[in-house]
């Protein structure tokens, strides 16, 4: 037995103050816990990270809910606000609780790096300011000017990644082939700071945002097409409150509707078992979960494999929130079983329309050994395939 | 007037360390038509004093001081100052390790003189008046020029100056001053020295260096750069952050408040190359990095990249190496 | 037992670019937007300090800082660290000052708290990287001084034993108390993470504030003691390496080039 530790009810409210106002709905009924993707990995996490538990102690105010193993385990993926019965804000507890100790200066080691060059290079990769267009060096991509229609904001990781950089390129070839009005800012943005907010280095965020919203305001930007759900949900959600008031889109939604209208057809369909990952930050946090599906009915000629948690229940691919930079030891990673889900329902590529959920997605299914045999696609490279 | 240098022995051995001050001593002190003394503790250098002459002393001083252990700078330093007081010299030079880096301050405020650590490079001015001193800061991200007091003292970055070519002298005139013991027990003491043993070459030394990083991910997989290392005859370091996460001990940590190497070969894996890593390095000949982001900045000082995640990376280079050794 | 940890606040280390300008007048970076931070030798200090007092009942921390008044936030961290008490000394001047300077002020306040058995700080600061000011403390305190203390071996009564790292490996030394330690980095003195619960405490928790009056000390003459010489110039060292990236489709290629390289270059 633990030893016994005592309630304190000033910790409690001190809480409840910074931002977990939402603590007190929670009944403990332990659908968090019971539908977090964590349990079914399977390793030391699945036991280990109880957000339940997590959140009872918190509410008591009793020490053990800012133990770093288990706050940092989170991948704010949401599927336990999609199931909890009191409609607790699981993910921005999580926030709050991780800002305490990060604005404190006590950033877990793995985050350390990521942070930092938030702050020194404007991005998590540590990649020069200055070469954050080199992903399109060869393009000739169109500058944002007063009377382009949408800004086109690329995710820091398909700036520097250089698997991630297909996935930019896809997009600029389909938005063109599409004739829509779009355009580049380029070296001046910085991150969305979406993995700033996630793992509470808020100043940090607040920071990066605040230099966003100037720049674009400045541009007079006032429709936004993201490559990523990240910088999607960022710039929607989280930009309105420090004064950034943009129309936000992911890319699927501007493509579908210019399918809709006869502007962007597909010259070659794919006859290959594709499977769909929704992931979590399009899906669950941005409400987009047709626009990758209609985009994909146009196309495919066989029908789209569903897997096993799909739509609002879909499992996260384990990179969200921070954890793109964690290590999980093989065996026990949640992009694993997506990997093998997609397997078992007979897919031969998996797509998905995510940097991080592609980098992720890879590199299990890498793990896994099975990239012979499954192939991970981002969907706008899977679309630009299409249309010769 | 003159330049004096403070020889710290490393084995009792006149070093690199030792040879790098002197010859820097020796040119600073020809430009201004200076002598360049150098101090030694007795029983560390006593016996050294020809060859500190060759390596550009004109004049040796052994201190000679009962209680002096030559790795607790405690024990000796007002000894030390003293010395130093009777002679003022323009400038006071000591080689950047632990224990130079611990007398100089000191030195310099019982003289009340100047004090600029770290100096990568001393030059006399082109009228001849002035001594300037060259250090980085911000971890070397700038550097910074500061034009040397009438007495000075400074510590020199490890590998940042060169010995002398030719020998100077082999005949130094040499002094010999007793410390004057003042009252009481020394307040500290050397219970246990450990130096490094281990097998296989001594980092500072290697012609090869291998090191690893925050990328590597856990102790474990330091084997395979043991390996890779043993393969090329050279010895394993790291990053600090490889250190602080316990993967390798204190000692192996190379950079800007680690060890300072200058190998022909040196290779990083899973380092990113942060300023105050690569000040560790800087005089390596030939530069490999081994990094999965093409972005790093360890691709911006070295000579040769190779984008690749190392743990599949390295295993075929060692299996590259042994069968190419094999034939 | 009473130890005094020195904390110096500055700019993240890690947060600057590789193109940071320093204005030669605050010794600052020149764009004021980067987080501040504890200089990361002085955390290993901390740290120390609180392994002594998790072993040594009755241990009181003093955690001091001579800076600008944000520095208030280095000194939070170390309360919520437990730390039992804070003090700054407010920095009245935005100018660099040199090591001697900082080193009289500090003395003056440590001597103004208590000369305590132990005092603690790191073997540098992150931002100028001098590493002058702890060994200029001990003898402005007329302290024996103990550099690059890695651990505290053990602590009885009035001697202490310390891992220090020397030339070539590593010694254990003791010394009698009063001493003065500074730290340098190994693997067991990372610096530990909070309590919430202890952070929101610290919230709460006064941190004294001295002014160099309140020492006797004459901030003009901080400016004038600018015995380290004349800096004369501030540069950014520019890196005229091109890397050479080894092309090759798979691992093994890129080996057996990189191999071939360092042949050509007779380095293996
Ligand atoms: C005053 C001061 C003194 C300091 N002194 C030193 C010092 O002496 N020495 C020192 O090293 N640091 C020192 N530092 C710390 C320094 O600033 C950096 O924080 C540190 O060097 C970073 O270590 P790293 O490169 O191992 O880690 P990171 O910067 O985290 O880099 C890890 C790298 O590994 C790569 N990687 C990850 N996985 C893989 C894989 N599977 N295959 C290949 N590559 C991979 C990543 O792309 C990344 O580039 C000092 C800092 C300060 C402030
Ligand atoms: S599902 Fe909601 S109410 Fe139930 S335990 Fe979790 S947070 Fe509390
Ligand atoms: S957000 Fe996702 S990972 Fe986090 S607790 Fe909820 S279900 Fe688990």
């Amino acid at each position: 037995m633990a030893e016994p530790k005592p309630v304190s009810p000033e910790t409690r409210n001190f809480l409840l103050s910074v931002g977990t106002g939402t603590l007190d709905w929670c009944m403990q009924c332990g659908f968090c816990t019971a539908v977090c993707p964590w349990r079914l990995a399977g390793g030391r996490l699945g036991t280990y990270f109880n957000i339940r538990r997590i959140q009872r102690l918190a509410q008591l105010g009793v020490e053990g809910f800012d133990d770093e193993e288990a706050l940092f385990a989170c991948t704010t993926c949401a599927l336990c606000e999609a199931h909890c019965p009191r409609r607790v804000e699981i993910v921005a507890n999580i926030r709050a609780l991780r800002g305490i100790l990060v604005e404190a200066g006590f950033v877990p080691q793995h985050l350390d790096p990521i942070i930092s060059s938030l702050y020194a290079n404007g991005n998590p990769w540590s990649g020069p300011r200055a070469r954050r267009l080199d992903w399109a060096r060869d393009l000739r991509l169109p500058r944002f000017e007063r009377d382009t229609e949408y800004l086109l904001f690329v995710c820091c990781t398909s700036c520097y990644d250089p698997r991630s950089q297909r996935i930019a390129r896809s997009v600029v070839r389909l938005l063109d082939s599409a004739g829509v009005s779009f355009g580049v800012i380029g070296t001046e943005e910085s991150c969305c700071g979406d993995v700033a907010d996630k793992v509470g280095a808020g100043e940090a965020f607040r920071q990066l945002a605040l230099s966003n919203i100037r720049l674009f305001q400045s541009k007079g930007v006032r429709r936004i097409v993201t490559t990523s759900p990240h910088c999607f949900v960022a710039f929607r959600d989280r930009y309105p409150a420090l004064g950034g008031e943009f129309e936000v889109f992911h890319y699927t939604e501007v493509l579908l509707e210019r399918v809709r209208h006869g502007a962007l057809g597909f010259a070659r369909r794919l006859s290959e078992r594709v499977a769909y990952h929704d992931p979590c930050y399009l899906g669950r946090h941005g409400g987009v979960f047709d626009a990758p599906r209609e985009l994909l009915g146009v196309v495919l000629t066989a029908p789209l494999v569903e897997l096993a948690w799909v739509r609002e229940v879909s499992h996260c691919c384990g990179s969200g929130g921070g954890r793109l930079w964690a290590e999980t030891p093989k065996g026990q990673r949640l992009g694993e079983l997506r990997v093998s889900d997609a397997l078992a329902r007979g897919a031969r590529v998996l797509t998905t329309a995510c940097p991080y959920c592609v980098m992720t997605l890879e590199a299990d299914c890498f793990g896994l050994g099975q990239q012979e045999n499954l192939q991970i696609l981002e969907l706008g490279e899977l679309l630009a395939s299409c249309c010769i | 007037m003159a330049v004096l240098v403070f020889a710290e022995l490393e084995n009792g051995k006149v070093g690199r360390n030792a040879l790098e001050v002197l010859g820097g001593a020796r040119s600073v002190a020809d430009k201004l038509k200076m002598e360049v003394l150098c101090c030694v503790l007795d029983g560390d250098g006593g016996q050294r004093t020809g060859e500190l002459g060759q390596a550009g002393a004109d004049r040796v001083i052994v201190v000679k001081v009962a209680t002096a252990n030559p790795s607790d700078p405690e024990s000796y330093l007002a000894a030390l100052a003293e010395t130093c007081t009777g002679i003022r010299p323009v400038l006071i030079m000591f080689a950047g390790t632990p224990v130079g880096r611990q007398l100089a301050p000191r030195v310099a405020h019982r003289l009340s003189y100047g004090i600029v650590t770290d100096c990568l490079s001393i030059r006399v001015a082109d009228d001849g008046r002035e001594i300037l001193l060259t250090r980085p800061i911000y971890g070397g991200k700038v550097h910074a020029v500061f034009a040397a007091r009438e007495g000075q003292v400074i510590t020199v970055r490890p590998r940042a100056l060169r010995p002398l070519e030719h020998p100077y002298r082999a005949d130094p005139q040499v002094d010999y001053v007793e410390a004057t013991p003042r009252g009481g027990q020394p307040r500290t003491r050397v219970v246990e020295v450990h130096k490094e043993t281990e097998s296989g070459v001594k980092l500072e030394e290697a012609k090869v260096v291998v090191a690893g990083g925050r990328g590597i991910g856990g102790p474990e997989p330091f084997a395979m750069l043991e390996e890779l290392a043993g393969l090329l005859g050279g010895a394993v370091g790291g990053s600090r952050a490889a250190v602080d996460a316990g993967w390798l001990p204190a000692t192996r940590q190379i950079g800007l408040t680690g060890k300072i190497v200058s190998p022909d070969l040196y290779v990083a894996v899973a380092i990113s190359g942060s300023s105050q890593h690569m000040a560790g390095v800087a005089n390596s000949r030939v530069i490999v990095g081994i990094n999965i982001d093409p972005e790093a900045p360890i691709f911006h000082s070295a000579h040769l990249g190779v984008v690749e995640d190392y743990r599949e990376f390295v295993p075929v280079l060692i299996e590259k190496i042994k069968s190419a050794k094999a034939c | 037992m009473k130890i005094v940890v020195c904390l110096k606040q500055i700019p993240d280390p890690d947060a600057l670019p590789s193109d940071l300008v320093i204005d030669p007048e605050t010794g600052k970076p020149a764009a004021n937007k980067y987080p501040l931070t504890i200089s990361p030798f002085d955390e290993n200090a901390l740290e120390i300090a609180l392994q002594l007092k998790d072993k040594v009942p009755g241990t009181q921390i003093v955690a001091l800082s001579y800076g600008p008044e944000s520095a208030e936030q280095t000194l939070r961290k170390a309360l919520s660290l437990l730390a039992d008490e804070a003090v700054l000394v407010k920095k009245e001047t935005s100018k660099l000052e040199d090591g001697y300077g900082v080193a009289r002020v500090l003395a003056s306040a440590i001597r103004k708290v208590g000369l305590p058995d132990l005092v603690l700080c790191g073997r540098q600061a992150g931002d100028w990287d001098a590493g002058v000011v702890g060994f200029l403390l001990a003898d402005e305190l007329g302290l024996p001084c103990v550099g690059f203390v890695s651990q505290v071996v053990s602590a009885d009564g009035n001697r202490m034993v310390f891992k220090t790292e020397i030339e070539g490996g590593w010694q254990f030394l003791e010394a009698e108390l009063p001493v003065l330690a500074t730290v340098t980095n190994d693997e067991t003195n990372v610096l530990r993470m909070a309590k919430i619960k202890d952070i929101m405490m610290a919230h709460r928790r006064k941190v004294s504030v001295l002014t160099l009056s309140e020492l006797g000390i004459d901030g003009g003459d901080l400016e004038r003691c600018r015995v380290h010489g004349g800096l004369k110039e501030l540069f950014t060292p520019v890196s005229t390496t091109v890397c050479e990236f080894i092309a090759g489709e798979s691992p093994a290629e890129k080996a057996l080039a990189l191999l071939g390289k360092l042949r050509e270059a007779r380095l293996v």
